[in-house]
């Protein structure tokens, strides 16, 4: 069995957001993540409702449902504003007969209905990260000036 | 991490436990526990409604039911007084899932209680909402809607 890559990783501000009607779910809380200066996010939480709602389930398969409501039950996941290492948004939801579903939330196609509240918490570079990116850590020394 | 106390109401013991701890904002999970009563509201049709949805009368689980996972919003009302927001899914004796809008003053805690984390550092409160008609949790801190 594989060994497990731990990521060195450390998480600053949390905040609540709020998104509106029609806002795509991840497209929403991405520029809830911008805003508040979260190059990186953690989901923390959430709840809601979208129009409609399509997840992907299995390994491949969407599944979509139809509103007027489908209830947000549950959230969580990682959201970046560049790159493509986030995890996305998974979560269960609840149908108009009050049945679940879960998988993940397919971005762009989860409009908000009347509203959703979510928790989320900034990732925090930390040295191991930027250096792994190759930026540097330290300002080089100029030695011109010496 | 708190047990919410069997017999309460989930509105009464989410209140109280922000309540003792000088909390009149926040968020929240339950992570397990039982409802000796359950009852929760999905979207129903709504021809001639001006708002965007409608919630129909609760459903309740005959029997009760169990918490596999609930998630919260908690924040002061418009005009005063607390507020709980809380969605969940639960599972019934059968096992079969059900999920919804929780009706947290009709809910109460079962045998054993329920499980609850608090999130005390983010809050909401209610704001009289002209878009969707609904009154709904805004942020505290002002985070500005990203329509």
């Amino acid at each position: 069995m594989p060994d497990a890559q731990l990521l060195d990783i450390a998480t600053g501000r949390l905040a609540a957001v709020r998104l509106g009607p029609n806002e795509d779910l991840t497209l929403g809380l991405k520029k809830a993540a911008a805003a508040l200066g979260f190059r990186r996010a953690l989901v923390r939480s959430g709840l809601g409702s979208l129009l409609d709602a399509a997840l992907q389930t299995g390994t491949t398969a969407t599944h979509r449902l139809r509103g007027p409501a489908i209830e947000i039950l549950s959230m969580s996941g990682e959201i970046a504003l560049e790159g493509t290492e986030a995890a996305g948004i998974s979560g269960v939801v609840g149908d108009t007969n009050g049945a679940i579903w879960a998988g993940l939330f397919l971005v762009g196609e989860n409009p908000v209905c009347v509203t959703v509240e979510a928790v989320l918490e900034e990732i925090l570079d930390r040295p191991a990260d930027l250096l792994a990116r190759g930026r540097a850590t330290s300002p080089r020394r100029d030695t011109s000036r010496l | 991490m708190l047990w919410l106390p069997e017999g309460l109401t989930l509105h009464d013991a989410l209140t109280q436990a922000f309540a003792a701890r000088g909390a009149r904002t926040g968020a929240f999970h339950l992570l397990g526990g039982t409802l000796a009563v359950a009852a929760y509201h999905v979207a129903v049709p709504h021809a001639g409604s001006q708002r965007a949805v409608e919630y129909g009368e609760a459903n309740l689980i005959e029997g009760g039911a169990r918490i596999v996972r609930a998630t919260g919003s908690f924040g002061e009302r418009v005009g005063g007084g607390p507020l709980l927001h809380i969605h969940a899914s639960l599972s019934d004796a059968a096992g079969r899932g059900h999920g919804g809008h929780i009706n947290p003053e009709l809910c109460v805690v079962g045998a054993g209680g329920v499980r609850a984390i608090l999130m005390l550092a983010v809050g909401f409160h209610q704001v009289a909402d002209e878009e969707t008609g609904f009154s709904l949790f805004f942020p505290n801190q002002g985070v500005p809607h990203h329509a």
